[in-house]
């Protein structure tokens, strides 16, 4: 009996780390119209709105009063997934996310400047069809994780400003998937064997598992650098750390009426008459029992990055961008996860890669009112082969923006900017490995997937 | 002024690392890779079988995965370019089988020392898509529902397709084409039951009514015509059962009992009759089945004086087998029609087989007994499997070379012959 409920551990487990992921993917570095607009380079040369909280905390200094920045990102994810087998298509439902981001900075001289900031670098989420066969990893999942990060920059010499942020996580997470009866392990039955050995067809839907979990918190920090050896040429770098967030929520169950009617004398009730299976699964439900709607934790970790980067201005109007990132998403080699009624947690690997990405951003203020922005970026995949999915479909990616910026008045102003985002085609699978299974083999198919973001921001300095 | 280079060379740098980024996102993405498009062309692209006993590869009163892997099934989507596993998907069993077929039907052996009940489920890994999903023991209305008071399934009917019917499980497949066996069960019960009920041999009651058979295949073929993505098929005639070596005709034991001077055959096992309809040459005899006959032989050939008279219920009468035969005959005109109305192939194994009938390499007129060492391996003939009346391994590449033959005459393909 127990290996029902470790079945659903491990499902549920694994679409927590790909959701994680998949905010990565996407591009959930969009913080700020302005520095999105040049494809996110920016840490040597932070925007001067007060996005600098996320990009730089180094970069708030060389400011006076005030700034308000607020704004939101909108993001049309699309995809779908074709079945080498079937050559069925499904198609990803996404319905458009929005992003918010908050700045508050103030500067109190040319050396100490200090802020708070609301971004969410981990938030989207996947909406697959119910008839997608992928339904068993997961079909509708959201994961959101808010930063507030106080912050304080200082200037201790006029080519060096150094940025300090505390940041505290706050994580929320919603998955829902479908459960295959043919995984299951036959009561009764020699260990190790499934329903799918005594002929339930894969894909037979009994159950809908729905795991939600919010309040989990977590600390780190954010620390940044800006080097101006001369008014041309600035460096910067930050590095944000890890956070770890302990998850405690609850997981629920729904029967699925199957509709199947085992024939008389088949294997699962031999001897008998026809045996309708539905009945067979209402009785996995009774309390205590392994669909039994129960407690269940996990933790994630967000892994750090690293950002290193340089500005170069040919002329006083134009700024040429290039940054480095490095995310460390090999912390998240392997997710537990508990329920309450296994003993043992689950433990699945992930094995995901560290991403390494360029930014190159250009930046031109064409007059005082106007500035015209544009960047491309590219990066590397986190996920190995083995784990493309539908709650990460993902793979290398090269994305684009186009934004321009508009002083609207002395005081306020607005940044509006276009990005696409381009992925690669990569094969992947649909559902999780069975015990013994190398999740490699699983791969049937090829997920394709892009997105359109649209970022505003505005910005008011009193 | 060096500074200035300097500079101009780094910003210049930087453009052109962006310019050249761009252009190489403007070149094409990876494509798809999804399964390509196999050698015998986009028409087998997923090429699903549907059947009984024989398309899924039961012999010798069993099935594992090397007797499915027999099937003529498995031989045709090689031969269109898929690959077993990959793009064509078989339900296999594990060794040694559910049952595990026999290695000697005189001593009643089965592989492994199994027994009848004995099943060693299926074999992992198990795909989510099934491309032969044929069942042994599927008359038409099996095909149709599992749960029709006509139908009768069987354990095989839940290991293999679970509570899905062949229909059900076809259309999850998305076919482009589809080839279909069916016609044997609904008369097979007439000689079969002389292994559970040898009284009942010849039974009428055992054969599905013509007229009910052309319904229930119409609602078949009415259930492949809704599934847009099949573009062909093939269907595959019933087998005329009393051609199986699991009967004999009453002459053969005549003949057997010349050389065996404690077998008295009785002239009763001589009638025969003309089959109505038929040609000049078209009589019907006397069968005789091989539990039953056998038995007798055996006594006989231990010198017991034994008689067998082809009078007793346990002996498929020339009025039996003229109705069995005509069953078959309306059956696969009902075929051959359904396939004319939608271009399809139809091939009358009767026809491949006929030549081959009563020639003791293929299809022996009368079975091999101990101690002719044939007993063990082909009694009934290199044709047959060992239960007399699935067909061998041999057997399944006729039938595959000559559903090759036609499907390329029909759709202008080139699949290569085996």
């Amino acid at each position: 009996m127990r290996r029902y409920l470790v079945a659903v551990a491990g499902a549920l487990a694994y679409g927590i780390a790909a959701s994680s992921l998949t905010a990565q993917g996407f591009g959930l570095y969009e913080h700020g119209s302005c520095v999105m607009a040049r494809a996110g380079a920016g840490v040597a040369a932070p925007c001067d709105d007060a996005s600098g909280i996320f990009i730089n905390p180094a970069g708030l200094t060389d400011r006076r009063g005030w700034t308000f920045t607020a704004g939101a990102t909108i993001i049309s994810a699309f995809g779908d997934f074709t079945n080498d087998t079937t050559g069925v298509q499904s198609e990803l439902g996404n319905d458009p996310i929005t992003v918010p981001h908050v700045y508050i900075a103030y500067g109190f001289d040319d050396r100490w400047a200090a802020g708070v900031g609301l971004f969410v670098p981990y938030g989207l989420g996947t909406r697959w069809p119910l008839s997608f066969e992928g339904r068993f990893a997961g079909y509708d999942n959201d994961l959101r994780t808010v930063y507030v990060q106080p912050t304080l920059s200082v200037k201790p010499h006029p080519m060096v400003a150094l940025g300090f942020g505390l940041d505290v996580a706050i994580g929320e997470v919603e998955l829902n998937q479908r459960l295959d009866f043919f995984d299951q392990a036959v009561p009764g039955a020699p260990p190790g064997v499934i329903a799918g050995q005594l002929g339930i067809p894969r894909n037979t839907e009994f159950m809908d598992a729905r795991l939600t979990a919010s309040g989990a918190t977590g600390i780190g920090a954010h620390v940044g650098v800006l080097f101006e050896p001369t008014e041309q040429i600035s460096l910067g770098a930050r590095y944000i750390t890890r956070i770890t967030l302990d998850y405690d929520g609850e997981a629920q169950f729904r029967q699925i009426e199957t509709g199947l009617i085992l024939p008389a004398d088949n294997p699962l009730a031999p001897g008998m008459g026809p045996v309708p299976l539905d009945a067979i699964v209402l009785g996995l439900m009774a309390p205590g029992g392994p669909f039994a709607n129960q407690p269940a934790s996990t933790s994630i970790t967000m892994p750090d990055q690293f950002v290193a980067g340089i500005a170069i201005k040919p002329t006083p109007e134009l700024t040429l961008l290039a940054d480095w990132q490095w995310v460390h998403w090999t912390v998240l080699d392997t997710i537990a996860l508990s329920f309450d009624n296994v003993a043992t947690p689950t433990s699945l690997p992930q094995n995901y890669h560290n991403t390494n990405g360029i930014r190159l951003g250009v930046d031109w203020r064409a007059t005082d009112r106007w500035s015209f922005r544009g960047g491309v970026l590219t990066h590397t995949e986190a996920s190995p082969a083995e784990t493309v999915t539908p709650l990460l479909p993902e793979s290398d990616r090269n994305e684009f923006t186009l934004g321009v910026g508009v002083r609207f008045t002395r005081q306020f102003a607005g940044n509006f900017t276009y990005q696409f985002v381009a992925q690669n085609d990569r094969r992947g699978r649909m559902r999780n490995p069975l015990p013994g299974e190398d999740p490699i083999d699983l791969n049937a198919g090829v997920y394709e997937f892009a997105g359109h973001l649209f970022g505003i921001s505005l910005t008011w300095k009193p | 002024m060096r500074t200035r280079v300097g500079r101009r060379g780094a910003s210049l740098a930087l453009l052109t690392a962006i310019a050249l980024l761009t252009a190489c996102e403007s070149a094409p993405l990876i494509p798809p890779l999804g399964r390509p498009i196999p050698s015998g062309g986009a028409l087998f692209q997923r090429y699903l079988a549907m059947g009984n006993s024989i398309t899924a590869g039961f012999q010798s009163l069993g099935i594992n995965d090397s007797t499915q892997l027999e099937s003529y099934a498995v031989l045709l989507a090689q031969q269109f370019g898929l690959t077993v596993g990959l793009d064509f998907n078989v339900p296999l069993m594990n060794q040694p089988g559910c049952p595990p077929p026999l290695v000697n039907i005189f001593t009643q052996t089965r592989l492994a020392g199994g027994g009848t009940a004995d099943c060693a489920l299926r074999k992992r890994p198990i795909s989510p898509v099934i491309h032969n999903v044929s069942v042994p023991g599927a008359a038409v209305i099996d095909v149709l529902s599992h749960f029709d008071p006509a139908s009768s399934p069987n354990p095989l009917t839940t290991l293999l397709l679970g509570g899905q019917s062949q229909l059900e499980a076809a259309a999850a497949a998305q076919p482009t084409f589809v080839t279909l066996w069916v016609g044997f069960n609904d008369v097979l019960g007439a000689l079969t039951t002389a292994l559970t009920a040898p009284e009942l041999a010849g039974d009428p009651s055992f054969i599905t009514d013509p007229a009910d058979f052309a319904t229930r295949f119409s609602s078949v073929m009415a259930g492949l015509d809704a599934m847009p993505s099949i573009q062909g098929g093939a269907l595959i005639g019933a087998v005329q059962v009393v051609a199986a070596p699991f009967v004999s005709t009453g002459l053969a034991y005549f003949v057997a009992a010349q050389s065996i001077p404690t077998l008295t055959v009785l002239a009763n096992c001589l009638d025969t009759a003309p089959i109505p309809g038929g040609g000049p040459n078209d009589t019907a005899v006397v069968f005789v089945p091989f539990p039953f006959g056998a038995a007798k032989l055996d006594s006989a050939v231990a010198g017991v004086p034994v008689t067998l008279d082809c009078s007793v219920p346990e002996v498929i009468t020339v009025a039996e087998s003229i109705n069995m035969i005509l069953a078959v005959a309306q059956y696969n005109g009902v075929m051959a029609l359904e396939a004319a109305a939608r271009g399809w192939v139809f091939v009358d194994p009767n026809d491949l087989l006929g030549p081959f009938i009563g020639d003791p390499a293929f299809i022996r007129p009368f079975p091999a007994f101990p101690p002719d060492p044939a007993a063990e391996t082909e009694p009934f003939g290199s044709l047959l499997s060992r239960d007399g009346f699935h067909p061998s391994g041999l057997a399944h590449r006729f039938v595959a070379d000559a559903l090759i033959t036609a499907i390329n005459a029909a759709y202008g393909t080139s699949v290569p012959n085996l």
